[in-house]
């Protein structure tokens, strides 16, 4: 058994794991209690027991059938110790060799009788289950509301049931989101809408930056520029209440060009009128919004044109010069501003001389420049109009094309060519139409109703039974197993008597919905104790594979009674696993498992890291999803976690955090260099980040997060009166310094004797998780100007608590890997408290344990190690 | 401003309001019972360009310094406020760090109006309520997660939360009367339900029933607030929403009346505005500006854009004035001007908008029962004052036992009280 060198107790457990399973149900075993009172309870008594652990209730433990998490967690280290030899502590009595051996075998035994499988408590809908939920029910995506209450957080996942809890504000938010669903299925009644009529000046049209300009009552337009806010018009005071037809009105005409830089416009102006919601950004491309007609302007004199178009609320419409004189694009703007400046030397001296050539902006701008080329004194002999010259002002100002083109095209308001609006009138709504969205509603209304939806389904003599009907069909797919008989006559009167105080079915319907989505059936999962039965194992497997509830085919195979059949359940697991939503698995473990979930919260020091967004966070996320992805698809053995020498990674990523070179476009498979540090999740930014703080770097941290997710040994929270230890990064004394004054107390280096040296070795990544060999620290030079110099060389050496020697991350990782089962099986562990939503007992640790060996025997593929987990007696119990 | 006569027609109703108030009257049985912190409201205020420096800190510091020229138009409510300048996060610069205004030294921090609104808005209808004028490209607040609240920029949404119309109101009571037969019948569901299940579920499921008791109450409590006249406010909004960038100060206008409304029926005690900052070209006195808004914040010493900037400000600065003025003139149940126990903060992220510098934040703050009347001046080289020691004590003047803030421990108690 050299795969557990570091403790006793598990090469102990495993010299007699075959009995482990059977022993379940084999004849009670009992707590060795006569081995306690003669080598423990002398210490281990009442309230001043050695190390806080008493045991003076061995004999109350041994009549109990059942233990409880933390006796059980009680009695474990007690069995650690007596089969380590640690206690009973030298000096004492000591039994024999087979004594103790005995003695640990019985507790075992016993406590995996006493522990046994199962337990979890009535598990709540977190709030990806609740959405998810409600789309393979309703069919739409529901976006919960700000005030939804977030899921606690426990044992590191937001899915356990000890965490989910409801509370008040919870109960608030079901109630209200449940109201918000109903009226999507079921939308309120509306008022019908009055027509109106409405005239707008040129006044009345918006104008923002330098989109337009009002002169002489006319909104001139000139920019081709496919912003919104840079290019185009929209009333101020008018939008689409109701969605509808309206008649639009506009009045345009040509102001043909006094501009002699500019000549003469080309043949006509194409004035596009296309519908916008108020509700979008202003900065949204003018050509993303729907384009309701186009006219073409083509005479001097005012001319009325006329569409009838299709608005829906909050829509308004927008008026675009869609072939302006000016565009916004550099190159274009500076090839128009050669060719003005050639055809009228005095406007480029205008520019040349204008005082505040690149902050003129607007009205204001062009006003100086125009005074300038207007002006008597101008003498084009005192300026340099070489076409040198003029190119290389023209490039200057073009490479500013919103200084720049917000200030020339008032030119072009003042002096032509532009597209002169007069006014616009709207009317409507001429008729009612219904939004794309309603459409789709109704049709989703008309099949999820069935019989119901039938007009005048109020006064059909079956309508008792079209609701029965109605009632069996929905509350099996909400509760996730059959309606009883007493459910569905129940909502049937709910329902009824709503419609006869109505009149109305649809407000029947609308109440059950309401109700139907407060109720504990609902809310809760898993209410049988016990073996789970078809329909719960197709919700545990469902939610825990696809974050969602059982779909049509597990639904299906649970009424045939067919789910638990061996093969059929890994099969469909196997086809789960390829479903699009099993992506959110991946995601939601994944974060989890890493602790990588709140990325975004942790800010780089921009003075010791350059350049870092968003885009970093992301991508170091998506990177630790895509490799474990890839890792379960291909079923890769679990030690390609640890040492894979290739990542995912987008060209960012890669040559800017990995060191490399060349990588180009978006995310992909990279192979990584020979003896690159990076690779497999010790060496993943994400990881690196999420256990740092974006500033320093903390080598227990780091240590703790290799134990806990890693190894699957997390030392116990350190004792209240010991302070954190923080980094001194300002003066001499290095993290190793207080780390080893920490340790030479006897207290404290139980646990740093293994947390450290883990530590060290990973202090070689930097707080986003790059390769480093020195520190970084930042100064100031002579003036007081912060710069970031290289500080100290770090020293990742150290000692394992084993006697292992680590010098470098290949060191850890090759350990990790000649431990292989211990990951495996704190990998095994996560993977089924994300499953089941709560800790495994002594039972059921013990049977992962097995499933980790006899998988490493057969391979160690990841994705048969997740099946024997979907197989096991701990997932297949409440 | 041909938008600014509509206002103040708006502003007048406003002041008209009929209303009872029993919600009010319930903060009065209260305050014989405990006594309450002088300030019970807060009101942050913050525009995206922030304010021309040289136009908005007076010269002189103390209580006799001379209103500079933005300060001009609020100068007769001199006593009830203090001007701050050298006050800062010391944040990062840019557009991108603004949204510290609020937060602290860095982005996404939970904000002043979040820490405050669990703590004195137990009982008005709306914890918290986050608004804007005009289009707006960053966000002002952030909860304890992180997470950036949306903002409110219609008035008419916002008038719609705040005071349902008749129409609103008989359905929302519908559904509140079915609603609470709904809850009956899943409080059956769930009895049924409790005798299936384990003992420790048993326990557990008594989450379910205390949580279903507490919305019941609720439920009522709604039922009867909305039987009274509380939530009815005779106040016209326009017949348009004045989102289009033109009609941004308007919008500001008739958001301000809408917070005094707000704060008068009790409906939120903690209200923020974010006034937006894109190329909104206004029309002042007649005449439509040469240049948006934001080229105008460029201007680069330009003495005419820094003109047009400053008239563009003061607008601003009226505005928030009026809404002052409501609040002195609008009383709560002890007939005591609003403003007295309302801190009304009027601030920025943007210290400098022509440089993108967020270093010495125009910063004002009124009411509150705060000691005004003064021109706090810091050195804002120097590191003896930040931003965050001001917010310490207006957390402090709400009730709220703060000592830090973001990167501050301070606090300016010994300016302020």
């Amino acid at each position: 058994m050299r795969h557990f060198p570091f403790t006793i107790l598990l090469f102990a457990i495993c010299s007699f794991m075959d009995s482990a399973l059977v022993a379940v149900d084999s004849p009670t075993v009992k707590i060795p209690r006569p081995f306690f009172h003669a080598y423990c309870l002398d210490c281990h008594t009442g309230p001043d027991a050695a190390n806080g652990i008493a045991l003076d209730d061995i004999d109350v433990l041994a009549t109990q059938s059942r233990l409880d998490l933390q006796d059980s967690e009680r009695l474990q280290r007690a069995l650690k110790v007596i089969l380590s030899g640690k206690m009973p502590p030298k000096g004492a009595e000591q039994p024999k060799i087979d004594q103790r051996q005995n003695a640990g075998k019985q507790l075992h035994t016993a406590l995996i009788q006493k522990t046994g499988f199962g337990g979890t408590l009535l598990r709540r809908l977190s709030r990806s289950e609740y959405i998810s939920s409600i789309r393979s029910l309703f069919d739409f995506d529901y976006q919960l509301p700000n005030s939804f209450p977030e899921d606690r957080v426990e044992h590191g996942f937001d899915n356990s049931a000890e965490g989910l809890v409801v509370s008040a504000p919870l109960m608030e938010a079901y109630f209200n989101s449940a109201i918000e669903i109903a009226d999507r299925i079921i939308p309120p009644l509306e008022k019908p809408p009055v027509r109106t009529v409405t005239k707008l000046t040129a006044k009345d049209l918006v104008i923002s930056y330098s989109s337009g300009a009002v002169i002489d009552g006319t909104m001139r337009l000139a920019f081709d520029w496919n912003v919104l806010f840079r290019s185009t018009t929209w009333p101020e005071k008018w939008e689409a209440r109701q969605a509808g037809t309206y008649r639009i009105q506009v009045n345009a005409s040509q102001l043909l060009s006094q501009n002699k830089a500019y000549g003469s416009f080309p043949g006509s102006m194409n004035l596009e009128v296309r519908a916008r919601s108020l509700n979008g950004k202003d900065s949204e491309p003018v050509l993303n919004q729907r384009l309701l007609k186009t006219f073409e302007v083509t005479k001097e004199s005012p001319q009325t044109f006329e569409l009838i178009a299709e608005l829906y609320p909050q829509e308004t419409p927008v008026f675009y010069f869609a072939n302006g004189p000016v565009s916004g694009d550099k190159k274009a703007l500076e090839a128009l501003t050669i060719r003005m400046f050639k055809a009228d030397p005095r406007l480029y001296a205008g520019w040349k001389n204008s005082p505040q050539t690149n902050g003129g902006r607007g009205g204001l701008g062009w006003s100086r420049v125009k005074a300038i080329r207007d002006s008597d004194t101008l003498d084009l002999a005192t300026v340099d109009t070489s076409d040198v010259a003029m190119a290389k002002l023209a490039k200057t100002l073009s490479n500013n094309p919103g200084n720049y083109g917000e200030t020339m095209v008032f030119q072009f308001y003042e002096e032509g060519p532009a597209l002169e609006l007069h006014g616009v009138t709207i009317e409507g709504p001429l008729t009612i139409i219904q939004t794309p969205e309603q459409i789709t509603q109704q049709k989703r209304t008309k099949a999820f109703l069935g019989a119901l939806a039938e007009p005048n389904a109020i006064n059909n003599p079956s309508l008792k039974d079209d609701l029965e009907e109605f009632f069996r069909r929905y509350l099996s797919q909400l509760f996730r197993r059959p309606a009883t008989e007493q459910d569905v006559l129940y909502f049937k009167s709910l329902t009824a008597n709503e419609i006869e105080k109505s009149g109305s079915i649809l407000k029947g319907i609308h109440l059950a919905i309401r109700t139907s989505l407060m109720s504990p059936q609902f809310l809760y999962r898993g209410h049988q104790p016990g073996v789970l039965d078809h329909y719960d194992l197709a919700t545990r497997l469902a939610f825990f594979l696809t974050n969602a509830p059982p779909d049509a085919e597990l639904r299906r195979l649970a009424k045939e009674a067919k789910l638990k059949q061996p093969g059929i359940l890994t099969a469909q697991a196997k086809r789960l696993l390829t479903s699009v939503n099993a992506d959110s698995f991946v995601s939601l473990f994944v974060r989890q498992w890493l602790g990588i979930e709140h990325l975004t919260d942790i800010m780089p020091d921009a003075r010791l890291i350059k350049d870092f967004n968003d885009s970093d966070h992301k991508a170091m996320v998506t990177e630790s999803e895509r490799f474990f992805q890839h890792i379960l698809d291909k079923n890769l053995s679990v030690e390609t976690f640890i040492s894979a020498d290739f990542t995912f990674a987008n060209e960012r990523l890669a040559n800017r955090f990995y060191g490399m070179t060349g990588v180009k476009g978006n995310f992909k498979k990279i192979q990584l260099p020979d003896n690159s540090p990076y690779g497999g999740v010790l060496g993943q930014a994400s990881v690196m980040m999420a256990t740092a703080n974006g500033v320093d770097t903390s080598p227990v941290t780091r240590g703790i997060w290799v134990l806990e997710n890693i190894l699957g040994d997390a030392p116990p929270d350190p004792p209240d009166d010991v302070p954190a230890i923080t980094p001194d990064t300002s003066n001499a004394k290095t993290i190793r310094e207080v780390l080893t004054a920490h340790r030479s107390d006897a207290a404290c280096a139980s646990c740093h004797r293994s947390i450290d040296p883990i530590g060290f070795v990973l202090e070689n990544f930097d707080p986003v998780g790059r390769y480093r060999t020195h520190y970084s620290v930042l100064t100031e030079d002579k003036e007081g100007k912060p710069f970031v110099a290289e500080g100290p060389l770090i020293d990742p050496t150290g000692t394992y608590k084993d006697g292992t020697r680590f010098t470098n991350t290949h060191d850890l990782k090759r350990y990790v890997l000649s431990n292989i089962d211990m990951f495996s099986l704190c990998l095994a562990r996560k993977l089924t408290e994300y499953a089941t939503g709560r800790q495994p007992t002594y039972a059921e640790i013990t049977e992962l344990h097995l499933l980790v060996e006899e998988n490493r025997q057969a391979g160690n593929g990841f994705q048969n190690l997740l099946l024997g987990i979907v197989n096991s007696r701990a997932f297949r119990t409440k | 401003m041909p938008n600014n006569r509509k206002s103040r027609r708006h502003f007048l109703q406003a002041a008209g309001v009929s209303l009872a108030l029993p919600m009010l009257e319930s903060i009065q049985t209260k305050a014989k019972e405990v006594k309450l912190p002088i300030a019970q409201r807060l009101i942050c205020v913050g525009t995206y360009l922030g304010f021309h420096q040289e136009s908005f800190f007076p010269v002189k510091s103390g209580v006799d310094y001379e209103a500079s020229k933005l300060l001009e138009p609020i100068n007769h409510l001199r006593n009830d406020f203090t001007v701050f300048s050298g006050l800062d996060h010391r944040a990062g610069n840019g557009h991108g760090n603004w949204s510290t205004f609020l937060a602290g030294q860095k982005n996404s921090q939970i904000t002043l109006d979040q820490i405050a609104a669990p703590q004195i808005c137990r009982d008005s209808r709306f914890e918290s309520l986050q608004i804007s004028a005009g289009k707006v490209s960053r966000p002002m607040n952030f909860t304890k997660t992180g997470i950036a609240l949306p903002m409110i920029e219609r008035p008419s949404v916002l008038y719609k939360k705040l005071f349902s119309s008749p129409d609103d109101r008989q359905r929302l009571d519908y559904l509140l009367d079915s609603g609470q037969s709904a809850l009956d019948s899943v409080k059956e569901q769930a009895q049924r339900l409790k005798r299936r299940v384990s003992k420790q579920d048993q326990q557990k499921l008594e989450e379910y029933f205390s949580a279903l008791r507490d919305v019941e109450q609720r439920v009522s409590r709604q039922r009867e607030n909305l039987a009274s006249p509380v939530a009815r406010v005779d106040y016209e909004l326009p017949e348009y929403d004045p989102i289009a960038p033109t009609l941004m100060l308007e919008c500001e206008n008739v958001m301000y009346d809408l917070i005094a409304l707000a704060l008068q029926t009790d409906s939120s005690r903690v209200i923020t505005m974010n006034i937006g900052g894109l190329g909104q070209v206004f029309t002042l006195d007649g005449r439509t500006l040469r240049a948006g808004y934001h080229a105008l914040s460029h201007h680069g010493n330009d003495e005419d854009k820094i003109r047009d900037l400053v008239r563009v400000e003061l607008e601003h600065i009226r505005s928030f004035s009026k809404f002052l003025e409501q609040l002195q003139q609008k009383t709560d149940a002890n007939n005591r001007p609003l403003l007295d126990s309302t801190l009304v903060l009027l601030g920025t992220g943007m210290g400098d908008s022509s440089r993108h510098s967020n270093r010495n934040l125009p910063t004002l703050v009124a009411g509150g029962g705060l000691n005004h009347g003064q021109h706090l001046a810091f050195d804002p080289k120097d590191d003896s004052a930040l931003l965050g020691d001001l917010y310490i004590t207006m957390l402090q003047q709400l009730g709220i036992e703060e000592t830090t803030f973001s990167n501050a421990s301070n606090n300016l108690n010994h300016h302020l009280l």
